[in-house]
């Protein structure tokens, strides 16, 4: 009896302790050694409920040197046998006439809802590259939230054509190994299986960068990526 | 692996749809003697026994001058029937040759029937005293390519140029077989250039502008209004290139222009181009007399630092040396033909100088002249063909004149692919036309397109436009965000609009979207050609031509009234403009104007692109406002209409085809005169 429980206790222990050990995580911040772009002011009168709030373009969003907004991925060395959870569905609402959040990921398979929050028509319109993904619209706040289950791994762009400063972007990936960068440019990249990656960052309007990041067993490695302003996203 | 034995390839179009066996027989494409369809009618037909050759030409290795081509002479055999058509589906190398051969003007010197009766492919020389110097002519005259390398215009003394363009005793050197042939050069282009300067009529120009012009605004014009559609302002650029050459610009790189052309030729030759020159391509963009002041004003900035001085000729008092000049210039273009793509004075009724080329294909080796060329024969790999001919020719055109023999014909610098493709192109004239029934484009409606084809590639509709799934170049100017701003794509216009408008719009362009500072220009259209271009598109989008059913029944007070509900329901004005854009309306998210719909669009259109828009314009900024995913059972948000889609989306449709009408209108009361703008 002693020895079972001993054994149990074991076995207890051990489990989580192993997951434990066999994954760790891709972790840094996002930083941003230019000057940081004075954001210009969005041109919202057209439309007269947008143009109750008056807002600055947040499409580059830098604080102490660091940069928010950067999606931060696996490329290459992500084993075929993650399978990553797609049971609750990654939100977007149009609320005062932007997307919130305006960066979000997913994974193929996983369910996108977007709501309309606003009393004003919106179209979401997104794109993979220069292909219309879909394109639908969403007249005012009662109309029921879309759902779109992610196809293909990309960046998936969501523009609106009625209010054409409006901009989104979900990261999709199959293998889940992602993150955005929040306000002090972090970014945590969890439950990454040991070994070698390509790990590479994405900003809307400064483009890509990659490197290489090797991940042991239940630390976590660390990455560092480097914007100073002077990059242009090619597509 | 690769394969050894295989079908035909594109089987079901090319076989089994339009060129089934048994009525068209295998000769056609594959070769061999005769028109037969022997064999195959009785399906007891097995290659490689009852056949013989039956590989060639289709995997016949062709060497021209040292070049493989594998296959490439079976798209020669298409032009037997298919030779009123431009595009010809699975025949990209004849396709090419072909815009090629319209493009540079073969015809101009050489008679071939179908092409004789194209507008002449340079500008009209009758009034170039208004345009340029003399200077600048005798440059121009004496090297084109030296001063726009990626003109059409070829070069009538390559000898003057560079010594292995001529033959040439080989004891001489190159340079001075070069200075010999300068020296012919620069007698007869002051010849040449005396006769076009004293012929050219002195017209006068309209009166030069008052209006003072502003270069900065006149370049915020030609960037928007469209001209660089067409046109490239920056040396080199390559961004313009015509439709059948990679190598030539579609219209003149205008970085130098203001070298070349008198500042009140620039005024009037963009106010109205063809005024100048009747038969030129350049439309009219509308230019108000304001707007044609600050764009001329902008084209005399650009200029090089070259100087072009006058001949002695055309000083004053040296009238007699002038005209004397002038008399042998007469016979000198005679001789190169000069008027075969331009019109000159004295020349209107001159015959073409070239050889025919109708039947050329056709021509046994033994009839071409190969002058004192010896290494065909020598050389195993250059014999004397037919391809090596006229691949010599097209590369080096004097190659084969002798002292018995002067050849004339000027120097184009084609690049191996135009060349190929020309090669291809005349192999296709043999003269052979098979029996009527089996010529493509013997049908109204195939004809339609045929004929639309040739207007659509004369009139560079697709720098502009996406024409049937092709074109849009002008689109490089326009970036992500800005998109909205480009020339429409109009690829299934046909299905979309009304043929009566699309006619009157092409007579005489209304603004469909005012907001767009590119215009669709004034193409001075024949009613003939606004009628076939309209019929093309209704054509290529296989929907009735001339359209006589209108569909829209009207709708009940009550209905109408509901269906302006749901229009304001689903906010079609948010983009939709009514007459002319609503206050503060960003211009960047405005739609067409639902005003003009009713005299625009065919009905069963508006049903079919308010299902899925995307479907019928992929890229479009229309969202879908239902789910037609299934077709059977659409899905709808909105209440109206019995919570029904379909019937909802045919109340739209009506309410559209009769706005404007009594009891009929838009939400809030949104109507306004249509705003003709630059009309």
């Amino acid at each position: 009896m002693t020895k079972l429980r001993i054994a149990a206790m074991a076995l207890g222990c051990s489990l989580p302790l192993a997951a434990l050990a066999a994954d760790g995580s891709i972790e840094g911040t996002v930083d941003f050694t230019g000057k940081a772009p004075t954001p210009a002011k969005l041109h919202r009168e057209a439309d007269p409920y947008c143009a109750k709030k008056p807002m600055t373009d947040p499409a580059v969003l830098v604080k102490s040197g660091k940069l928010e907004n950067v999606w931060v991925h696996v490329t290459k060395g992500a084993p075929a046998t993650l399978k990553p959870d797609t049971s609750k569905p990654a939100e977007i609402d149009q609320k005062d006439c932007m997307y919130t959040p305006r960066m979000i990921t997913a994974v193929v398979g996983q369910k996108i809802t977007a709501k309309n929050g606003d009393p004003v028509l919106h179209n979401v319109h997104t794109y993979l590259g220069a292909t219309t993904v879909f394109n639908k619209g969403m007249p005012n706040d009662k109309t029921p939230a879309l759902e779109y289950v992610a196809k293909d791994e990309g960046m998936l762009r969501w523009k609106c054509d009625v209010h054409p400063w409006m901009r989104g972007y979900t990261g999709i990936t199959k293998h889940g190994l992602q993150a955005v960068s929040g306000a002090d440019g972090s970014f945590k990249i969890d439950n990454v299986p040991p070994g070698k990656y390509t790990v590479e960052s994405w900003h809307e309007k400064y483009g890509v960068k990659t490197q290489e990041v090797t991940v042991e067993a239940g630390k976590p490695a660390k990455a560092t990526f480097k914007y100073d302003g002077t990059e242009k996203a090619t597509g | 692996m690769k394969p050894v034995f295989r079908t035909h390839p594109s089987r079901w179009t090319l076989l089994v749809q339009n060129h089934p066996p048994e009525q068209v027989g295998c000769t056609v494409c594959h070769g061999g003697e005769g028109m037969q369809t022997k064999g195959v009618e009785h399906k007891a037909f097995r290659h490689g026994e009852d056949d013989h050759y039956w590989n060639d030409p289709l995997t016949e290795e062709v060497e021209v001058m040292g070049h493989k081509y594998k296959g490439a002479f079976l798209q020669a055999k298409c032009d037997q029937c298919h030779s009123q058509q431009l595009n010809v589906d699975h025949a990209p190398v004849l396709a090419k040759g072909k815009k090629l051969f319209v493009d540079v003007g073969c015809w101009g010197c050489h008679p071939i029937e179908g092409y004789n009766d194209l507008a002449k492919r340079g500008p009209t020389l009758t009034n170039i005293t208004a345009k340029t110097t003399p200077g600048w002519l005798h440059t121009w005259i004496s090297y084109p390519k030296g001063w726009r390398p990626a003109t059409r215009m070829p070069n009538f003394w390559p000898g003057a140029v560079s010594a292995a363009a001529v033959p040439h005793p080989e004891e001489m050197k190159p340079e001075q077989v070069v200075a010999e042939h300068r020296k012919v050069r620069d007698q007869e282009v002051a010849e040449i250039a005396a006769y076009l300067w004293t012929s050219s009529e002195h017209a006068p120009l309209p009166a030069a502008s008052t209006l003072k012009g502003d270069a900065a605004k006149g370049k915020q014009i030609f960037d928007s209004v469209g001209c660089r559609a067409c046109h490239v302002v920056e040396k080199g650029a390559t961004a313009r290139r015509s439709e059948g050459s990679a190598e030539r610009d579609y219209a003149p790189n205008l970085w130098n222009v203001a070298d070349k052309a008198r500042p009140e030729w620039i005024l009037a030759w963009v106010k109205n181009p063809k005024a100048l020159w009747p038969q030129t391509k350049m439309p009219d963009l509308r230019l108000t007399d304001q707007e044609a002041a600050n764009v001329t004003d902008y084209l005399l900035t650009l200029r090089s630092e070259q100087k072009y001085t006058d001949p002695p000729e055309y000083a004053p008092g040296q009238e007699k040396r002038l005209q004397q000049l002038a008399e042998q210039g007469k016979a000198q273009i005679n001789k190169y033909g000069c008027f075969g793509c331009h019109d000159i004075k004295g020349f209107e009724n001159a015959q073409k100088i070239a050889t025919e080329l109708t039947e050329h294909g056709r021509k046994d080796p033994h009839l071409l002249d190969f002058g004192d060329v010896r290494y065909f024969t020598e050389d195993p790999k250059h014999r004397e063909t037919y391809d090596n001919f006229v691949w010599e020719k097209l590369h080096t055109p004097r190659v084969f004149g002798y002292e018995r023999v002067e050849t004339r014909m000027p120097q184009f610098d084609f690049s191996d692919d135009e060349a190929l493709a020309l090669l291809v192109f005349l192999k296709g004239q043999t003269g052979d036309r098979p029996d009527k029934k089996f010529l493509a484009g013997q049908d109204p409606v195939k004809q339609a397109v045929h004929r639309g084809e040739q207007l659509v590639f004369w009139n560079g509709c697709r720098n502009c436009h996406v024409v049937e799934g092709r074109g849009g170049t002008i689109r490089d100017l326009f970036n992500d965000d800005n998109q909205s701003f480009a020339p429409p794509i109009i690829t299934g216009e046909g299905w979309r609009v009304q043929p009566h408008w699309l006619f009157g719009f092409l007579k005489g362009p209304v603004p469909l979207r005012p907001w767009l500072e590119v215009r669709m220009p004034t193409f001075h259209f024949t009613d003939a050609d606004a009628t076939d271009v309209v019929h093309y598109f209704a054509a290529a989008a296989n929907k009735p031509f001339p359209y006589l059913t209108a569909e829209a029944p009207g709708l009940s007070a009550a209905k109408a009234k509901e269906a302006t509900g749901l229009m304001a329901e689903l906010k079609c004005l948010s983009c939709h403009v009514v007459g002319k854009l609503a206050p503060n309306q960003d211009p960047s998210s405005a739609a067409p104007n639902f005003q003009l719909a009713k005299t625009r669009l065919r009905p069963d259109w508006i049903i079919a692109w308010l299902q899925n828009p995307n479907a019928l314009q992929e890229g479009t900024r229309m969202p879908s406002f239902w789910d037609f995913s299934d077709p059977a059972h659409p899905t709808t948000n909105y209440k109206s209409f019995g919570g029904d889609a379909k019937a909802q989306i045919e109340a739209l449709r009506d309410l559209l085809m009769h706005l404007g009408e009594p009891g009929y209108s838009a939400p809030g009361a949104r109507t306004a005169e249509l705003t003709r703008t630059r009309g």
